[in-house]
């Protein structure tokens, strides 16, 4: 290397390095004064709304932006990804998004999906839960090998076939081999949880903080955590992959089920969003999500935090949609739309 | 002896300074977010809910209930002078309420409607507090039969609650049928006659409709006519005494208030029939049993006692499931049980056994603010009717302003406004040929809890679905009230021919 080309790498470098924090100041500068739309499909005071109206403070404070936060659910939790595909590339659109129906409107070709969540630049993960099966009191099996010995069919209750417990229950079931009957159509986790505890359904495979909260005095009883490790909730209940005898096949299956929950309750921006502006957000959202009071403050609410950065959600994202060709993908059309109704 | 001492001690347990205090504000707050149609309880929730961050439990929960307990005191009031229903609900009341505004008789009618309100309420907590020691196997006896014949009782009555010729009632409920089948379809997740819109894919919104449905027409009548909506007549001038008589009126009543907030209570035990169906069921009761059917729509008391009575016993019925299970009996619970987790604290048959002191003590709240806000309305109300007397080409404007407000308001989405109008438009060619649009909303706030309620009962009990005893109650009390004016008729006639 000559004497005149190590100065310009050097001036290079040295450009590059001054560059980085530069990149920073000028995000945080941009951000400083704006009003930034955050948006959930959660209904206000359930799950999606807390953990997003618990971020604002923070993200007002470390920002300097004035959040104005929307809650819309509609048509099945896709409008508002919708909105978020479509918005001004500035990094001023958010969405706390339901990972689970977000990722089926897509890989189901459901109407009405108008987004391409590969497309889309992912920030940080708020939290992800395992799925856990529970049997109800009613139930006419005591175990869930007894259920598949038997082979007559239970129910299992859940909001919509394209519905995060639907959809797991539904998975589960085909590589597990278990003959159930699925009963849709309630209108949230309270209400399955409602029919469960009446007898309506036999069994129901909600989140595990809400399998926690709704199991207390032994009023629905934990079978199966659908996923590779226990819960920490659970610590005594087995793993699908212990319970039973898991083929390739039926692994390949209930692997496919754990990259839907891995994406959980994500946050999530329009595509295209400038790259400064974008390593700033997730800055701001890994410091808040990390912060141990918020994670106290979040507790508090039996709200978890289980963080995770982008990298692990693009990951995830493709794991669900690269995992498929043609075939595979009619297969989970027809396990997830048909199959059990 | 047992239910008493609950009572008192959760009364002693309310009368805090501090808990006072924070309903005296609530109560203003959730007055006025009543009364401004288009904004709705759950918006008045939403806004208060960063507030209880930090406060204790009963302090937290009492700013929520207080306000969300008199949406419905204050929405009855912009019913009966207006014509506009402040909230959905209160569009039961507006059939006639507005007919006696009209009539010059609005402080008779606000008089009714306050004092119903008031104790209604104070009659769906008591039913709360009677139950709570057994809420767990009470809400567990209303499943999906249960709410999906409940449901149908509301549609039976789609011609009943009609102002106009029985036919023409159920023309409108089937219109409203159709028009709640837009949308996003939970149970197929297929969104059905959407075209490709974005907000056609999660279907008609019930603010627009309701809004425009009666707002609209009202607003063109008296921009049209630039009269007042009562004509200005030394008879029609609003007294305290007109006031003090309809609260009497209610006292004249006691079976109609009774049957009303018994309705109103049992169908918010009912997670999942929609709390906008009480007011209707029980205003077409009260007109199936009145000894002046004839009189309804044309501005019956009884018309307006029956739907107001219902509509906050509703909300201590709410509770019921809220508390149980925490599954909200209504929407707003909705919003109240995400308060709840906020301030650490989870429903449920636990939570009850743990807390049920603080259960009662939320009955307490809900029952003084319900009294608070009746007794303020009732002293306020002769100065708000004066708004009736105002001139319609200084009204309309306004309440167009407020109209439109109010409904961009309650989702931000400037396409809602568009639709308030195309509604409007509606509901003029409705109420010019005599169409019913009260049944138009019975019909299309019912459609969804049938269809789930259906869906869900056939895939799980089979077609045998309604051999439940809950169900078999209702199924009987649903031929009686479609038998029952047939009956009527003909001992009636058979008297007559006796006599």
């Amino acid at each position: 290397m000559t004497k005149r080309s190590s100065i310009f790498a050097f001036a290079l470098a040295a450009a590059a390095l001054a560059a980085g924090p530069a990149a920073a100041e000028d995000a945080a500068a941009f951000f400083k004064g704006k009003t930034l739309t955050f948006m959930t499909p959660g209904s206000p005071g359930g799950g999606y709304d807390t953990y997003m109206r618990s971020i604002i403070p923070y993200l007002e404070k470390k920002t300097g932006v004035t959040v104005v936060p929307v809650n819309d659910g509609g048509g099945g939790h896709r409008l508002v990804v919708n909105k978020t595909y479509a918005a001004k590339p500035d990094g001023l659109t958010l969405l706390l998004t339901d990972g689970e129906a977000t990722l089926a409107g897509q890989l189901l070709d459901v109407p009405g999906t108008r987004y391409d969540l590969q497309k889309m630049n992912w920030i940080v993960r708020a939290n992800g839960e395992k799925r856990i099966f529970l049997f109800t009191k009613k139930s006419p099996y005591k175990s869930i090998q007894e259920a598949k010995t038997v082979g007559k069919p239970f129910k299992v209750g859940a909001v919509g076939k394209t519905s995060a417990e639907g959809m797991a229950a539904a998975l589960a079931a085909h590589a597990l081999g278990l003959n159930i009957k699925m009963v849709i159509g309630y209108k949230g986790s309270r209400e399955f949880v409602r029919a469960a505890l009446q007898g309506e359904v036999d069994a129901i495979s909600p989140s595990e903080s809400s399998a926690k909260r709704f199991s207390k005095g032994g009023r629905l009883l934990p079978q199966l955590t659908l996923a590779r490790e226990r819960s920490e909730l659970f610590p005594n209940v087995p793993t699908a992959f212990e319970a039973f005898k898991v083929s390739k096949e039926s692994a390949f299956w209930l692997d496919f089920n754990s990259a839907f929950s891995e994406v959980g309750r994500a946050i999530a921006t329009s595509p295209n969003v400038p790259a400064d502006r974008l390593a700033f957000l997730r800055k701001v959202f890994t410091e808040i999500l990390t912060d141990k009071a918020f994670q106290a403050e979040m507790a508090k609410k039996r709200r978890p935090i289980s963080y995770a950065d982008h990298k692990t959600l693009e990951k995830a994202v493709s794991t669900v949609f690269g995992a498929l060709n043609a075939e595979r993908k009619k297969q989970v059309q027809h396990i997830i739309l048909e199959k059990f109704y | 002896m047992e239910y008493f001492s609950l009572l008192s001690e959760g009364f002693l347990r309310v009368m805090r300074p501090d808990l006072l205090l924070i309903m005296l504000a609530a109560i203003p707050f959730g007055l006025i977010f009543g009364l401004v149609p288009g904004l709705s309880g759950l918006t008045a929730l939403a806004i208060l809910l960063p507030f209880i961050y930090g406060m204790q439990p009963l302090q937290g929960l009492a700013l929520l209930l207080s306000a969300h307990a008199v949406i419905y005191t204050g929405g009855s009031v912009s019913a009966i002078i207006l014509g506009i229903p402040g909230s959905p609900p209160n569009a039961a009341t507006v059939l006639d309420g507005f007919p006696m505004a009209r009539q010059g008789r609005g402080g008779e009618a606000m008089g009714a409607a306050l004092a119903a309100s008031g104790l209604g309420g104070i009659f769906g907590v008591l039913v709360l507090v009677a139950i709570l020691p057994i809420l767990e196997p009470i809400v567990l006896l209303f499943g999906s039969p249960e709410t999906f014949f409940l449901a149908l009782m509301g549609v039976a009555f789609i011609a009943v609650v009609g102002e106009g010729p029985m036919q023409k009632g159920l023309i409108s409920g089937a219109l409203g049928i159709f028009l709640a089948l837009f949308g996003y379809q939970s149970v197929t997740g297929v969104p059905r006659f959407w075209f490709g819109s974005d907000y056609l894919l999660d279907g008609f919104r019930i603010i627009p409709l309701a809004l425009g449905l009666f707002a609209i027409p009202e607003l063109i009548a008296l921009s049209s006519k630039g009269r007042a909506v009562a004509h200005d007549s030394d008879e029609s001038k609003i007294t305290f005494a007109q006031v003090k008589e309809g609260v009497w009126q209610v006292f004249r009543h006691p079976a109609l208030f009774f049957k009303s907030s018994a309705i109103g209570a049992v169908v918010g035990v009912v997670p999942g029939v929609g709390g906008e169906t009480s007011p209707f069921v029980a205003y077409a009761a009260a007109k199936q049993t009145s000894k002046h059917p004839e009189l309804f729509g044309k501005g019956s008391i009884e018309g307006v006692i029956a739907p107001e009575s219902s509509n906050n016993a509703k909300e201590g019925g709410a509770l019921v499931p809220t508390l149980a299970f925490g599954i909200p009996g209504s929407t707003g619970m909705a919003l109240l049980l995400g308060g709840f987790l906020i301030l650490g604290l989870e429903p449920g048959p636990e939570f009850l056994k743990e807390h049920m002191d603080l259960g009662v003590g939320l009955a307490m709240v809900v029952a003084i603010s319900n009294l608070f806000a009746a007794a303020v309305m009732i002293l306020l109300a002769r100065h708000i009717a004066q708004i009736t007397h105002l001139e319609g080409h200084i009204l309309a404007p306004l309440l167009l302003a407020v109209v439109v407000l109010g409904t961009f308001a309650s989702k931000q989405n400037p396409m809602d406004v568009v639709y308030v109008f195309v509604f409007g438009g509606l509901g003029y060619i409705l109420k010019e040929l005599s169409y019913s649009r009260a049944a138009l909303i019975l019909g299309f706030v019912l459609t969804n809890a049938i269809e789930s309620s259906l869906h869900i009962s056939l895939r799980s009990y089979g077609w045998l679905f309604w051999m439940r005893p809950v169900s078999l109650i209702i199924i009987a009390l649903l031929a009686l009230g479609i038998l029952w004016p047939t009956v009527k008729r003909r001992m009636r006639a058979r008297k007559a021919s006796a006599s």
